[in-house]
């Protein structure tokens, strides 16, 4: 057990350090404003990446609707946040308060949507999760939700029926979304989001359930040979993930003045999923890594205009080919033989 | 109905023998009273009656494909029987599920290793406890006092397991990475963590070396002793099942053809036929050599699979390469056709190398393959299968050759534009073979022709095989039937655990003493602790 031991102290270390450094720089005006504007993206994308690397890596079923919980918790987080504005003054708690009303969203479409989609396998479980990560973005595209001193009043389709008393105002509009949204969340709040859900996952695998969700991972046949619930366990992992991203989206929505149900399309999901399968499935330090490199490349080649997405794609290519071919690994074994030989020994 | 054997005489017994009249007045651990499941028409398993006592150790014994690992699947409710009931200590299984058979009491290990394989030997054995342990989720998120109590608890009693293989040492190492011996210890103890009440052993001793077999044999003895539970096993290694069982049912079939004591067994006349059989098979030919297999050694990952294997094939000839499942047999015709590498030593075809080349193109030199299970074009007609059979020959009269193959099965014919998946198991196997005689090979093998499929489809595949011989055809058989390959073959090989052990003629083979042995188990040997006993 030493393995994940290592890899947990690096990942908290990175963060931590990531923290301190951008902290340290913001505080002496050394940071690009596109650079501060990033922050809490890349933030967003690294719990993202984390939590989806839980459903891919440790429980070792393809998901490609991620997005769609992201947007429940974007949602619902925000709306939470607006309602709160007079009732929490300060910013921070209720940032905090619309995370977690995110997460509860979030985990709760996992839960439902894990019910049908968990009896599935592979590939027909992936591209059902695909079908409802789009159902919930077409969900949000026709919804209105307004709010008075009365409460909610929710519509779909068109917000005709919704009439509001004069304090009142809209929540969501359809496939205009949510606008005129408080920019609350903040780099502090970013980084104390990654370190609980690194917590919860290295937390959750070092546990009977974590154990248990990876034996069906690796061999479901003999999970089940040995008394593994394999549904209740495979629904914990999907639970925790899908709150989790749930999480990440009431921070993500949150850094913006709008947001929309098309911001967390299939190309979202996918996006995350490149950042787990980049980074190594079930390597959680690898997805922090891929994360934040995969959120400012596009920036850091503002330089190429035009064929920015292009040169982005070769170098995603390419990064793909060095990290995985039989190749270039079978080279880093060796290099690992050589300066971890150490460490192997320890565990024996 | 069940048959016990009588002396010479095979007599009906109850349906509800015991085997051996062991604990017979305690509650038996296991019953299970006419199971039976049907697989698309075809009985896999039929009529089976077994009862095993509290602390008996019962072996499972019979030819591939004869249900074994089924009666298994079925125990542990991976099949839902069609007819019967299991009782386990009395209570009716059905409708269970596998979880909750492991939970009620029954523990198993699989023939194919199946293991956990990213995670450390320790954490197997943990999650195979998860049902005794006794921490929620929360107190895991959040580290309480409950979970570092249940975790030390969990961790200690994993150690212990793991003293009974004397495999501490290994406790950290990933599953995945141990040697294949170890890995069937590792699955042993990860099944006696779910404190079954009944141990069902699928091939516990395949791919081990005689020295950890005879430490196996030991273990299971002592894991009897020490947990007090009964151990049903199958297995191919005679040695084992002779020495370590103290009662024996063996399937042939998907039926009981015998139950009884070791001793009875081996001397029970059906039992011997079912296994190895009759006798008989005529002179010899010899022309030029068609394929010659020079010292091949072959490994998957730290699996040393084939250890030095030399044979020759002449023209015209049947030659069988027979030995207990795991012996090396197909390893060592995917090595031929190119699908496996060998390290050392070479293969040559019609005095041409043939191991530096890619499988497609060693189809091109005449060497055509009929594999295990068949594997037809599901999706394609009977025609298109045919045509893919010559995809790769240049200059081929594809409608002349069809209708060679459409002679020497009469039946494809019929069936010419039926859908592959939609044909009988024996019609899949004429469909394979007309497939491999397409590309006009010079050499054709055939890995377990016979596999699956009823005796009287047996036959005709044999008598088929036959007439492909006299027709000219050189053919390098693979078999588990011992029986009916060696009475058609010219030359036979036999294989254990990756090495030939005996060669001859067909008839040489039959005869010999030491077939029966390799396939029926010998007495007692005198002195166990020399390797080369273990062999016959």
């Amino acid at each position: 057990m030493k393995r994940n031991n290592t890899s947990k102290y690096v990942s908290f270390g990175l963060i931590i350090a990531a923290y301190a450094i951008m902290m340290i720089l913001s505080s002496t005006g050394k940071i690009t404003r596109s650079m501060q504007g990033m922050l809490v993206p890349i933030c967003a994308y690294i719990v993202m990446a984390i939590s989806l690397n839980l459903t891919v890596g440790i429980l070792g079923e393809l998901s490609l609707g991620h997005a769609g919980f992201m947007s429940m918790g974007a949602f619902t987080g925000t709306c939470a946040a607006i309602i709160m504005t007079e009732s929490v003054t300060n910013t921070g708690l209720r940032l905090g308060l619309s995370m977690v009303i995110g997460a509860i969203f979030g985990g709760i479409a996992g839960f439902l949507i894990g019910i049908p989609v968990l009896r599935l396998k592979g590939d027909y479980l992936a591209i059902v999760t695909l079908a409802f990560g789009e159902i919930i973005k077409s969900i949000f595209n026709n919804l209105y939700l307004g709010f008075d001193k009365y409460g909610l009043h929710l519509q779909l389709l068109s917000e005709k029926g919704i009439k509001l008393e004069e304090s009142g105002r809209m929540l969501i509009q359809g496939a205009m979304g949510i606008s005129k949204i408080k920019k609350i969340s903040t780099f502090t709040a970013g980084f104390i989001l990654i370190i609980l859900t690194l917590f919860i996952v290295y937390h959750l695998v070092e546990s009977r359930y974590g154990r248990a969700i990876m034996a069906i991972r690796d061999n479901r046949i003999a999970a089940e040979s040995v008394g593994v619930d394999v549904t209740k366990y495979k629904m914990t992992a999907f639970v925790i993930s899908a709150a989790m991203a749930g999480a990440a989206g009431a921070l993500f929505a949150q850094n913006y003045s709008t947001i929309t149900a098309n911001k967390f399309d299939f190309n979202t999901s996918i996006l995350i999923l490149v950042l787990v399968v980049l980074g190594g499935l079930g390597n959680i330090t690898g997805s922090i890594i891929s994360a934040t490199l995969l959120t400012i490349l596009p920036e850091a080649l503002r330089g190429f205009a035009t064929y920015r997405m292009l040169v982005y794609a070769i170098v995603l290519i390419v990064v793909m080919l060095f990290t995985n071919a039989s190749g270039t690994k079978i080279m880093i074994d060796k290099i690992k033989a050589k300066f971890g030989g150490n460490k192997e020994e320890e565990g024996l | 109905m069940a048959y016990k054997s009588d002396g010479s005489n095979l007599v009906p017994v109850p349906s509800n023998a015991v085997i051996p009249e062991r604990d017979i007045n305690d509650m038996p651990a296991l019953e299970c009273k006419n199971l039976g499941i049907t697989f698309g028409g075809l009985h896999a398993v039929e009529n089976f009656n077994l009862t095993i006592g509290r602390t008996e150790i019962a072996g499972l014994i019979g030819p591939n494909g004869a249900g074994k690992t089924t009666v298994f699947n079925l125990l542990t409710n991976v099949y839902q029987p069609t007819t019967g009931t299991i009782l386990l200590n009395g209570m009716d299984t059905h409708g269970m599920s596998t979880a909750q058979v492991s939970k009620a009491g029954i523990g198993r290990t699989f023939q194919n290793i199946r293991l956990f394989n990213n995670l450390t030997v320790e954490e197997n054995i943990m999650v195979a406890m998860d049902n005794s342990m006794k921490y929620g989720l929360f107190d895991g998120l959040l580290r309480l006092p409950g979970y570092f109590r249940e975790e030390k608890k969990a961790h200690e009693k994993a150690l212990e397991l793991l003293h009974i293989f004397e495999m501490e040492n290994v406790a950290s190492h990933q599953a995945g990475s141990l040697p294949y011996g170890a890995q069937r210890r590792v699955e042993i103890v990860r099944a006696l963590a779910t404190n079954p009440k009944v141990l069902l052993l699928d091939e516990p001793a395949a791919g081990m070396n005689p020295s950890e077999t005879a430490d196996l044999m030991a273990n299971i003895r002592k894991i009897r002793d020490t947990f007090q539970i009964a151990v049903v096993l199958i297995e191919h290694d005679m040695n084992l099942v002779m020495n370590v069982c103290e009662g024996l049912c063996v399937l042939n079939f998907g039926r009981i053809i015998a139950k009884g004591s070791p001793a009875e067994i081996q001397k029970n006349p059906t039992v011997i036929e079912a296994y190895l059989g009759k006798s008989h098979k005529e002179g010899e030919k010899q022309m030029s050599t068609i394929l010659k297999v020079d010292d091949i050694n072959v490994y998957y990952g730290s699996i040393h699979a084939i250890k030095g294997i030399s044979f020759h094939v002449e023209e015209g000839e049947i030659v069988t390469l027979i030995g207990a499942n795991g012996a090396g047999k197909s390893t060592t015709l995917n090595t031929i056709s190119g699908l496996l590498r060998s390290r050392t030593g070479s293969i040559t075809l019609n005095d041409k190398p043939i191991d530096h080349i890619p499988p497609h193109k060693v189809v091109e030199h005449g060497l055509a393959m009929c594999p295990e299970g068949r594997r037809i074009f599901l999706q394609m007609t009977v025609e298109e299968n045919l045509e893919m059979g010559a995809f790769t020959v240049k200059d081929i009269n594809m409608d002349a050759e069809k209708e060679r193959v459409f002679d020497l099965f009469p039946r494809l014919k019929e069936r010419r534009n039926q859908i592959g998946g939609t044909l009988s198991g024996g019609e899949q196997q004429m469909l394979a073979m007309g497939r491999a005689l397409m590309s006009k090979p010079h050499l054709m093998m055939m890995d377990e022709p016979s596999m699956g499929l009823a005796p009287i489809l047996v036959e005709q595949i044999f008598d088929i095989i036959n007439s492909l011989h006299k027709e000219g055809t050189t053919i390098l058989l693979v078999e588990q039937n011992a029986q009916a390959a060696l009475s058609i073959a010219d030359r036979g090989y036999v294989l254990e655990t990756g090495k030939i052990v005996a060669e001859g003629t067909g008839a040489e083979l039959l005869a010999s003493p030491v077939i029966k042995r390799a396939y029926l188990g010998g007495e007692r040997e005198e002195e166990p602790d020399k390797e080369g006993a273990y062999y016959f």
